[in-house]
C-alpha cells in the first residue's frame, strides 16, 4: 500500500516538473553552436556575398553554418524557419524578404528562444528581433540624389526603377532620392516602375520605358543589378552615352562600370561590415550577452569616378 | 479506500498543472512592443524641437575651442563631442560662434569668427539642407527609438522643413554684410576626410545685430 502512495506521489512530482520544463527549460537550454544564414535570394550577387560573408565569419567564430535561399517568397522563407526551429540552431542571421510579411517568422522564432539578427533589411516591429543591422538607404540615396542634381544641371526627364515594393529599402531609396530631386522643378520624372531588384527585369523595364520616352537623360535605379540591366538596355538603343545611370549597393560590377565611365555613381553599402557583425552578436548572444541596441544604422557612402579608387565591390580597399 | 484517494490527487495534480499550462500571462508592455507605430513625423519633429532640442542648444561647443582640438586631436574631439549614428564615419556636432559677416550668396553666408586666435571663416548654409544633422546632434534620438525606418527619416526630413521654415528663410530676408551675428549650428564631419578651412554649419539659432 505504502508502495503505491509512494509511486503515486513521485508520478505527481514528476508530472510537475515535467510541465515545468515544457513551459521554460525549452527556451534556456544551450542549443548546438549553429546559425541559420537565411537570405531573400541568392540570385543576386550582392546577397550571396552577405550570405557568405555571414557564413565565413560565423564559422571563424567556431560555428556550424547553413545558408537558406527564400527566393523572394515569404512562403518559401517560412518553411525554412520552421526546417531552422527544429534543427537546434542557436541564431538566426536574418535577411527578410518582406519587411511586414517575414515579421510572423521572427516572431515564431522568439517564441522558440532562437535569436534572430537581420541584416540591411529591417522588420516593421519592435522587440521582436535581438538586432537589425541596417543600412542608412534613406541619407545614402539623399547623397547619390545630390549628386544627380549636379550631374543633370537640375534639369531634364529621367525616370526610376524601382526594387521589390515590399521591401522597406525599395521605399527608403526612393523616398530619399525624391526628397532631394523633386525640389528641382526642371527635373522631371516621367516614369516609375518595379523590376524588382532584378537584372534581367532592369533591362526589360527599361527597353519598355525608352520605347514610351526616348528622350530622358537619367535614371536612378534602386540597386545596381537593375542599374546594371538598365546600362545594357541602353547600350542596345545606342542611348548610354546620353542617358546617365545612377545604381545602388557598391556591387562589383558597379564599381568597375563607375570606373570604366558606365554607370555614372552608387551607394556603397558595406555588406561585410553588416554580416560580420551579425554574426558577432549572435555569438556574444550564446556566450551570454542580452543587451543590444535594436536597431543599428550603418552608413551608405556615395561612389563616382571622383572616388571609385577607394573602393572594390562590397566594400573600401 | 486510499489507493483511490491517491489516485484521484494525482488526477487533480495532473488536470491542474495542464490547465495552468493552457493559460499564459504576458505584460502588455511586451505585446504592444511588437504592433506598429502610428507615428504623425511631423508632429514628432515640433514636439522634439520645442521641448527638447530646444533645451539642448545650451550644450552648443564654442566653435574655437571645437577647431583648436580638431586640428590638435582629432580623436579627442571625436571622442568629446561627436554625436554618431550606428556605424560610419560621419558625425555631428552642435557648435556655437560670433562674428560678422562677410558676404551674402544665395544659399550661403560666410561668417569671419572672432577668435583671438587665428582668422576663422565658417560657412552657413542657407540653402536647402537634406541631410540628418538637426536630428542627430543630439543624440536623443535612434533608429531603434522607431517601428522602421521610415518614420526615423521622415522625423529628419521634418525637421529640416522647421528650421527651414522658422531660422533660415527669415534670416534670409534681413541679413546683409557687416551685421554682427551670434549663431548656433549643426555640422557633420566625416572622421577620415576632416578639413577645417571649410567648415559648413546649419543654423539652427541665429542673432542679428544691425
Amino acid at each position: 500500500m505504502k508502495k503505491i502512495t509512494l509511486l503515486s506521489f513521485l508520478l505527481a512530482l514528476f508530472s510537475l516538473f515535467a510541465f515545468t520544463a515544457c513551459n521554460n527549460g525549452g527556451k534556456e537550454k544551450q542549443k548546438s553552436k549553429k546559425m541559420a544564414i537565411v537570405v531573400s535570394t541568392l540570385n543576386n550577387p550582392w546577397f550571396v556575398f552577405l550570405a557568405e560573408t555571414a557564413a565565413a565569419k560565423a564559422k571563424a567564430l567556431g560555428y556550424e553554418t547553413k545558408i537558406f535561399d527564400s527566393q523572394n517568397n515569404t512562403a518559401v522563407e517560412s518553411d525554412h524557419f520552421e526546417n531552422i526551429l527544429v534543427g537546434d540552431y542557436c541564431a538566426i542571421l536574418f535577411n527578410p524578404t518582406d519587411a511586414d510579411g517575414s515579421v510572423a517568422n521572427v516572431k515564431k522564432a522568439k517564441e522558440a528562444g532562437v535569436p534572430v539578427f537581420c541584416m540591411d533589411r529591417e522588420i516593421n516591429a519592435k522587440g521582436l528581433a535581438t538586432s537589425q543591422i541596417l543600412s542608412d538607404g534613406y541619407s545614402g540615396s539623399v547623397e547619390i540624389a545630390k549628386y544627380f542634381v549636379e550631374q543633370m544641371n537640375k534639369k531634364g526627364t529621367y525616370v526610376e526603377l524601382l526594387g521589390i515594393t515590399g521591401d522597406n529599402n525599395t521605399r527608403a531609396r526612393s523616398t530619399g532620392f525624391h526628397s532631394v530631386v523633386d525640389n528641382y522643378p526642371d527635373l522631371k520624372m516621367v516614369a516609375q516602375q518595379s523590376a524588382d531588384f532584378d537584372r534581367n527585369k532592369g533591362m526589360e523595364v527599361m527597353e519598355s520605358m525608352l520605347q514610351a520616352h526616348p528622350d530622358i537623360t537619367g535614371v536612378f535605379c534602386g540597386n545596381d543589378a537593375m542599374a546594371m540591366g538598365a546600362y545594357q538596355a541602353l547600350v542596345s538603343a545606342g542611348k548610354d552615352k546620353t542617358v546617365k545611370v545612377f545604381g545602388f549597393d557598391g556591387a562589383e560590377d558597379a564599381i568597375k562600370s563607375i570606373k570604366e565611365n558606365k554607370l555614372v555613381a552608387t551607394g556603397m553599402q558595406f555588406p561585410k561590415i553588416m554580416a560580420e557583425k551579425a554574426a558577432e552578436f549572435a555569438d556574444a548572444y550564446y556566450k551570454g550577452k542580452r543587451d543590444f541596441e535594436e536597431k543599428i544604422p550603418v552608413a551608405v557612402e556615395l561612389v563616382t569616378i571622383k572616388n571609385v579608387d577607394k573602393y572594390m565591390g562590397y566594400g573600401k580597399k | 479506500m486510499k489507493i483511490k484517494w491517491v489516485k484521484y490527487l494525482v488526477l487533480i495534480v495532473v488536470a491542474g498543472l495542464l490547465a495552468y499550462n493552457s493559460v499564459y500571462f504576458k505584460k502588455l508592455n511586451g505585446k504592444k512592443a511588437t504592433l506598429q507605430t502610428n507615428l504623425d513625423p511631423a508632429q514628432f519633429a515640433r514636439s522634439f524641437w520645442k521641448d527638447k532640442f530646444a533645451n539642448y542648444l545650451d550644450s552648443a561647443v564654442d566653435i574655437n575651442s571645437f577647431l583648436k582640438l580638431l586640428k590638435d586631436d582629432p580623436n579627442g574631439a571625436f571622442t568629446k563631442y561627436a554625436k554618431t549614428q550606428g556605424i560610419g564615419n560621419t558625425s555631428c556636432f552642435l557648435l556655437k560662434a560670433e562674428g560678422q559677416i562677410i558676404e551674402v550668396k544665395e544659399d550661403e553666408i560666410m561668417v569671419k569668427i572672432n577668435s583671438d586666435v587665428a582668422e576663422t571663416k565658417v560657412k552657413l548654409n542657407t540653402g536647402l539642407y537634406f541631410g540628418n544633422a538637426i536630428r542627430d546632434v543630439t543624440g536623443l534620438i535612434k533608429m531603434g527609438d522607431f517601428g522602421n525606418t521610415i518614420d526615423y527619416n521622415s522625423v529628419s526630413s521634418e525637421l529640416n522643413k522647421i528650421v527651414q521654415a522658422e531660422v533660415i528663410s527669415p534670416l534670409k530676408t534681413k541679413v546683409k554684410k557687416g551685421d554682427t551675428v551670434s549663431f548656433i549650428g549643426c555640422t557633420e564631419i566625416n572622421k577620415e576626410q576632416i578639413n577645417i578651412d571649410n567648415i559648413e554649419l546649419l543654423p539652427v539659432k541665429i542673432l542679428l545685430n544691425k
